[in-house]
């Protein structure tokens, strides 16, 4: 397919983006009747914390000084970097899902999976395993029932031919009901005073414990950062990520070199399931230390747009990502201080999405300069020309 | 040789074609620099040149496909620059094009492949589809085309069928300058002559013929007048019955003519290139005669068949062996099942029936992978699509199919030192003309030639004991193809067997110790060098049945 | 609907089947008329959303100015579409899922801004959508194979370079399939908020956008194969809500078959099942997703 989704889209390309869907967004909210200033300050606040006058509670930091006071609103920054813990896993979910040329939909599923597998083994034990044991055992439960859950349409599109796109999105609604059915049935929350469809709590053994006082913001963010690392390390360093990069960039030439296709787009997507996975448990060890009906909120589905604007290297998708939870985070405090409807932060979303996937120039000035001090081929040239 | 036409009788009509002074660029290439061409109305006029040389180009130009950057373009005397802005306006103007690579659309029926884009249509855009039926069959009537079957899609067609049916669909659109791309670069040479006597008869019935081909031997046989490019340029014009293949060759190769063509010289029938044009580094292994088949043969397939993408048939129990130092070409007429037949060897398509050997070992339940650590190397057909991965670096698509190697820079962890150091080296030997980035070039940024040095290095230093090549020259320029030859000849001369499959029955005469030649899926007939002929071959390629007698 | 005799269960349960297709027949046929000219559509469930908004919000004055509403959105969204990918060179799937998000948040920010809890519209009768649904098929084949428009779309969707060497122009024929590849979808959104809720819910189109574009693989991206594609679908569908009305009650090994969650699970189950039996042998479109010059 040309036009395909290529890695490293520029840092100039992604801030222009960025800074078109904002735009966009104070637009609307002129139209729609909103203070659009006001509103963007208070996103602003909201996504980073600071904020200009001194400090009106506790946990605020004052710095500078005269009419250029302002101050830090710890806990408004603690929970934008929350809310970029998941984004990340699920940005480098999707991110690892492009490389191998595969549109992974499918990480609101995955995540799902992964964080009731986490919820069902965080509740196991009852408090006697020792907790690095339990901790650990919980993200591996995360991590492989996101796998299985992503490894299925892996298979079925390197069996079967099923487009992933689709079958994601369908695994997706089936992983939403299912875990519903299932957190009001086998594993609802066995308190008869707890009607909501959730399941039991985990054991403390399996808690991540705030940083910041009564924030969501936990050590889930160091290990979402490692993440990155060890992603953009497989994808760049190993054979693995090799034979990766190849099935996602040349898929007719990796058949021809022997690659095993079919192995590589189901261990690809199986490996994006795990990240996906992960957050999961992230969100019930840290967050909310069940599984809660609605805990994936939408960030699987903001994972695509994490990794387009990320260009899906690992540096990018983890400055994508915090971006991302900020506006998220910045949003619902903008919808709480001037009332306008956090929905404007999908809005944004999505236009980033339209803005960072045109691609303008068809060919780099260095190619240009290569091709003028060779012969010319006129095969080559016509596909050039009729092709792309 | 024929009656006069009209053309000829008339007192200098304008010519129907004078392109002047035509420069196109495309990034980073001039195709074309201040060209002229020249075509008087009613005859028929070749175009030729080496790879490379800007003859498509002009073509395209001319038929509105691509703006000129500088030139004028007059049709009968009159400007129309300004008014090609595309193949609607050239349609218009009365110019056909029967290209080489945008032919019919396989999905659609032959009476909408037709009617494409001129459709006659009753109120409502409904198709008029009478009309059109009745207009196509007169046209097939007086092309001796016979009745068409206009409902079956066009898949369903050889190849020299639908070259015909696109004759016949510029000709519905009304043209009246007919422009062929390479005609005849697909078809078996008994399917080439049968194209020509039709050709031929539109130009005695009015009709200018412009045909673009490096072929000198159909230029001598068939054309009016002759233009040369080289590099972009006019090389020269000439009257045919004026010339002679010589002379068109020095044009075509300028300076290096003297430096080693020979494999560009239509051979006909006499296999020996010609001495005074010596192929450096080539004669030695050329010349030597065929080695006799030691004991077991290198590789043998067995009664294999092999199905298509569509399930059909496409390899019907074809058994052959390729012994040691041994280059057996396989042709045939485009999509006679050549392909199927080396994916199924290489492990990319599974076959029905039959069994593979090399060296004594079976490799029909390997992988592909397996078969390559057995000795196999693949040169494929599209090196865009499956011989390169365009976006990777050099070394990166150096190092495809060998990740998992520790002396190629591979393993677990990739050694991205010993990728770059054996990179660079191949470079060097290969002789790759990489630009000022050396190694981190991505091969998109690569001409032709040398991505093809690329994909033949990673292949040969793996030190392959049998290459399957398929079309390894294709659209190659001759310092690329005179590369690939040498590498093919020096793997048989250190004892490696070749399966190279082929279009071009001048290379597989040149090169191969053996010619296979299949039709319909089938292997009709094997014949040893010294037996083998252009004509021989093609008679079996399209399915002679007395050519298939004679050769068993 | 109390459960009656067999009879009016098996009638109901067509009949339901039929409006449940009718949205995935009108969408799917916006797949086929998009996807035959060679762009991938994965916008049809953000153009179904934004069908389902528009109709209700303009329908709130009067019913046929919230079915051109909805007719005028699906068409500039489609234009949009294929402006992205064909003029911008977007990579079709990005385009769609953007198109998608962008149709989800602008609905839920102003359904806050412009509806009021709970509101409700008269709409249409969704007769006239299922009658649409049914007519549109054959109007649909009958011009992709017997009109000059139609062999251009589909030749444009199997060969750009050749339909434009042929005299005809790719890019405009792309807009004109994907724009109006819009419009059905829209009419499809249109039905959902004006004839079957009655009202405008956020993201009310779950996934039907998706499993129409799965009856247009399902259906070999025939225009009949994909309507028939939709109507098995919106069998389950059908199967589904009838079962949950009917309040049957079937546990079996533990596990409570008849829970809503479970049922609402049948559509998408038998739409993977339907396409791991298909896919494989459908053949799509050659040029499809792939770029004009």
């Amino acid at each position: 397919m040309t036009g395909a989704v290529t890695p490293g889209s520029g840092l100039a390309r992604a801030l222009l983006s960025v800074g078109i869907a904002l735009v966009v967004a104070a637009v609307i909210m002129h139209l729609s009747g909103y203070d659009a200033l006001s509103g963007l300050a208070a996103l602003w606040a909201g996504a980073t914390g600071l904020r200009a006058g001194p400090p009106q509670a506790d946990g605020q930091i004052a710095f500078g000084a005269g009419p250029f006071t302002g101050h830090l609103d710890v806990y408004n920054l603690a929970q934008s970097l929350a809310r970029s813990t998941p984004l990340l896993f699920t940005g480098l979910s999707v991110a690892l899902g492009l490389r191998a040329g595969l549109f992974n939909i499918g990480a609101q599923g995955q995540m799902i999976a992964g964080a009731l597998a986490a919820a069902v083994i965080g509740g196991a034990g009852g408090g006697t395993l020792p907790g690095p044991v339990h901790l650990l055992l919980v993200l591996c439960a995360g991590a492989l029932a996101g796998a299985a859950w992503g490894a299925v349409p892996g298979i079925l599109r390197a069996t079967r031919g099923v487009h992933e796109v689709i079958s994601t999105i369908l695994f997706n609604y089936l992983a939403t009901n299912l875990a519903t059915y299932l957190v009001t049935h086998g594993l609802k929350d066995p308190d008869p005073r707890k009607m909501a469809p959730q399941t039991a709590a985990i054991a403390p053994t399996a808690h991540l414990h705030p940083w910041v006082a009564g924030s969501n913001l936990t050590a889930g963010l160091l290990l979402a950062l490692v993440a990155a690392m060890g992603v953009a390390c497989l994808v760049r360093r190993t054979s693995a990520g090799f034979q990766i990069r190849a099935v996602g960039q040349g898929l007719e030439a990796a058949r021809a070199a022997g690659i095993s296709v079919p192995g590589v787009m189901v261990r690809a997507m199986a490996l994006a399931g795990a990240l996906a996975g992960v957050a999961g448990a992230i969100e019930v060890m840290g967050v909310h230390h069940r599984y809660v009906q609605g805990l994936a909120g939408t960030y699987g589905f903001d994972g695509i747009a994490v990794a387009l604007l990320g260009g899906l290297n690992g540096m990018g998708v983890t400055l994508s990502a915090l971006f991302f939870g900020a506006l998220s985070n910045g949003a619902e405090f903008m919808e709480l201080e001037t009332n306008v409807p956090r929905a404007l932060a999908v809005i944004v979303q999505a236009i980033v999405i339209l803005c960072v996937g045109v691609r303008l120039a068809r060919r780099s000035l260095a190619r240009q300069v290569v091709a003028a001090v060779q012969d010319s081929d006129e095969d080559l040239l016509e596909e050039e020309h009729a092709g792309r | 040789m024929s009656a006069p036409t009209v053309a000829e009788l008339l007192p200098d009509p304008p010519p129907a074609v004078r392109m002047e002074n035509i420069t196109k660029r495309f990034p980073g290439v001039v195709a074309n620099r201040g060209v002229h061409l020249q075509v008087r109305a009613g005859t028929f006029h070749a175009v030729i040149g080496e790879n490379g040389a800007g003859k498509s180009t002009l073509l395209n130009i001319l038929y509105g496909r691509y703006r000129p950057d500088a030139g004028r373009i007059f049709l009968h005397g009159e400007e129309v620059t300004q008014e090609l802005r595309g193949p609607i306006d050239a349609i218009r103007h009365g110019i056909g094009l029967v290209s080489q690579h945008h032919a019919l659309i396989p999905a659609l029926s032959l009476l909408e492949n037709v009617v494409l884009g001129s459709e006659p249509v009753l109120p409502g855009g409904v198709l008029d589809w009478r009309r059109a039926a009745a207009r196509i069959q007169s046209l097939a009537k007086q092309l001796g085309l016979g009745t068409l079957d206009l409902s079956q899609r066009a898949e369903r067609l050889s190849v020299a069928a639908q070259q015909k049916v696109e004759i016949l669909k510029a000709l519905y659109r009304g043209a009246r300058i007919l422009l062929l791309d390479e005609p005849t670069a697909t078809l078996a040479p008994q399917e080439a002559e049968a194209l020509f006597a039709l050709l031929r008869g539109l130009v005695q019935r009015g009709t200018t013929v412009v045909f673009v081909t490096h072929k000198l031997r159909e230029v001598m046989a068939h054309s009016d007048a002759v233009s040369v490019l080289r590099a972009g340029r006019n090389a020269g014009d000439f009257v045919t019955r004026e010339t002679d293949e010589r002379t068109l060759l020095q044009c075509m190769m300028g300076a290096r003519s003297g430096s080693g063509v020979a494999f560009r010289v239509p051979l006909t029938g006499e296999l020996e290139p010609d001495p005074a044009l010596p192929v450096p580094g080539m004669e030695a292994a050329v010349f030597r005669p065929i080695r006799p088949l030691s004991g077991s043969p290198l590789f043998q397939i067995e009664h294999a068949t092999v199905r298509n993408l569509r399930g059909a048939r496409a390899v019907q129990d074809v058994s052959l062996e390729v012994g040691m130092g041994e280059i057996v070409g396989v042709a045939g007429v485009d999509g006679s099942g050549q392909q199927e037949l080396a994916e199924a060897i290489i492990g990319l398509r599974p076959m029905e029936t039959g069994r593979l050997f090399l060296a004594g070992v079976e490799l029909t339940r390997m992988r592909v992978r397996a078969r390559q650590r057995q000795g196999i190397a693949y040169i494929p057909e599209d090196r865009h699509r499956s011989g390169l991965v365009l976006d990777f670096d050099i070394a990166e698509n150096y190092l495809l199919g060998h990740e998992d190697c520790e002396d190629w820079g591979g393993g677990w962890v990739l050694k991205p030192a010993v990728m770059f150091r054996r990179a660079a080296e191949m470079v060097q030997r290969y002789d790759v003309r990489t630009g000022f980035r050396g190694v981190p070039t991505p091969v998109r940024d690569l001409s032709g030639g040398n991505q093809q040095k690329v994909v033949f290095a990673r292949a040969m230093e793996s030190r392959p004991r049998f290459v399957v090549a398929c079309q390894p020259t294709r659209g190659l320029d001759v310092e690329a193809t005179r590369f690939v030859y040498r590498t093919l000849l020096q793997a048989r001369e250190r004892g490696a067997g070749v399966l190279l499959f082929s279009l071009d029955l001048d290379e597989l005469l040149y090169l191969s110790d053996r010619v296979a030649v299949m039709f319909n899926g089938r292997i009709v007939g094997l014949l040893p060098r010294d037996t083998a002929s252009a004509e021989r071959i093609g008679a079996l390629m399209t399915g002679s049945a007395e050519a298939m007698e004679g050769a068993s | 609907m109390p459960v009656g005799s067999g009879e009016t269960w098996a009638l109901s349960l067509m009949v339901a089947t039929l409006y449940s297709a009718t949205p995935l027949v009108l969408a799917a046929l916006g797949g086929v008329l998009s996807e035959r000219a060679g762009v991938i559509n994965i916008a049809l469930e953000g153009l179904i959303l934004a069908g389902a908004f528009v109709g209700a919000w303009a329908g709130q004055s009067a019913p046929i100015m919230g079915l051109a509403g909805a007719v005028l959105a699906g068409a500039l969204i489609g234009l949009l579409h294929a402006f992205l990918t064909q003029t911008l060179r977007m990579n079709p799937v990005v385009s769609g899922l953007g198109i998608t998000l962008l149709a989800s948040g602008v609905t839920r920010y102003l359904a806050l801004r412009w509806f009021e809890q709970g509101f409700r519209i008269d709409g249409l009768p969704g007769g006239l959508f299922l009658g649409l649904a049914l007519i549109l098929p054959f109007v649909t084949l009958l011009v992709l194979h017997r009109t000059r428009f139609g062999v251009r779309l589909r030749a444009v969707g199997e060969n750009p370079e050749s339909a434009r060497m042929a005299g005809v122009a790719p890019v405009p024929l792309r807009y004109l399939a994907v724009t109006l590849s819009g419009v059905l979808a829209a009419l499809a959104g249109a039905y959902l908020s004006m004839s079957d809720a009655h009202t405008f819910s956020s993201n009310m189109s779950a996934g039907k956008g998706y499993i129409a574009l799965a009856a247009v693989i399902f259906g070999k991206w025939h225009p009949l194969g994909a309507s028939l594609g939709a109507l098995f679908f919106g069998f389950f569908y059908a199967v589904q809500t009838q079962l949950q009305i009917s309040g049957v009650q079937v546990h079996w090994l533990g596990v409570e078959w008849t829970s809503p969650f479970l049922l609402d699970c049948l559509p998408y189950l038998m739409t993977l099942a339907a396409l791991v039996s298909v896919v494989g042998r459908a053949v799509p479109p050659a040029a499809l997703g792939k770029e004009v010059e």
